[in-house]
């Protein structure tokens, strides 16, 4: 039996009113939702919110349809909820506005240099790299946010991220456009 | 001009880098558990079949305003729309041999 076979049978009993078989479907698809949330969320939110996800999914598995296939429909799943944990963050003012420091500043040199075409993978990998990310990230709202994150950092295309989103394609990308021209002014303001 | 494009690709692969590298916190066995316990404490989903306007249901938002908007439209056309026919009133006027003058009034 493959996993989309085992996923409709999992589906069908627990919508049968057997709830313990939700805990196949949650060891199936468990480190596919925890890449997914861990990718757009703080790593120390990464549970609870992979958590919610599961919850959300259960709670809403009588829209679940036989036709489509549900690691995808998880996805959005997933990713709604973590553009819902951003706004929320963002409504109650919990975001912390990080300054950058000095060695920000040189890991920006570095980075925007011609010699870092070789050493790209090194740079990319130091702790600067992902905080560098993450003050750029977080100037930006949460729509727009979302929208670097799936289109420009994971190269997905516009299609699929509006399908993940559960927003127009246009919307997508129109936003995709403003919210790389808004980061990149951002960081190149950095730039010594 | 093309050094600075360059230079913004550059950083742009390093950043896309950079955001693969994030990884999820490893989870054992009682993450998975606190999660069935949270929701077995749910009320079970009920079943429901997919009826023939399950594919009209995502558009019903997306439409409500459009739709609200040409409501309020068709109300403000009724309510100026006249049910006496221009040719009712016409044969009125015909019929009427009195000759009218505003200065009846």
């Amino acid at each position: 039996m493959t996993d989309a076979e085992a996923d409709k049978t999992d589906v069908s009993r627990v919508l049968a009113g057997d709830v313990n078989a939700f805990s196949s479907l949650l060891t199936r698809h468990r480190n596919h939702v925890l890449g997914i949330v861990g990718r757009h969320v703080p790593p120390d939110q990464v549970q609870e919110t992979a958590q919610d996800v599961f919850v959300r999914a259960f709670q809403s598995l009588a829209s679940f349809r036989q036709a489509d296939r549900f690691r995808s429909w998880l996805s959005a799943i997933a990713v709604r909820t973590c553009y819902d944990y951003w706004r929320r963050r963002y409504r109650r003012n919990e975001v912390p506005l990080s300054q950058l420091s000095e060695a920000h500043c040189a890991w920006l040199q570095q980075a925007e240099a011609r010699s870092a075409e070789n050493a790209w993978q090194n740079l990319a990998s130091r702790a600067e790299a992902r905080e560098v990310l993450d003050w750029a990230l977080t100037q930006l709202s949460a729509e727009d946010r979302m929208v670097i994150e799936l289109v420009h950092l994971e190269e997905r295309s516009v299609q699929e991220a509006a399908k993940l989103l559960g927003w127009s394609v246009a919307n997508v990308k129109v936003r995709a456009f403003r919210a790389r021209k808004k980061m990149y002014k951002l960081i190149q303001g950095k730039m010594p | 001009m093309k050094d600075r494009r360059e230079s913004a690709e550059r950083l742009a692969r390093i950043l896309r880098q950079a955001h693969r590298f994030r990884t999820a916190p490893p989870t054992d066995d009682r993450w998975e558990q606190e999660t069935m316990r949270r929701i077995r404490n749910l009320p079970a989903p009920v079943f429901r079949a997919a009826g023939q306007w399950w594919g009209f249901e995502a558009f019903v938002w997306r439409l409500a305003p459009a739709t609200g908007l040409l409501a309020l439209l068709a109300l403000a056309a009724l309510i100026n729309f006249s049910l006496i026919a221009d040719g009712e009133v016409f044969r009125l006027f015909y019929a009427e041999t009195q000759m009218l003058s505003l200065l009846d009034f």
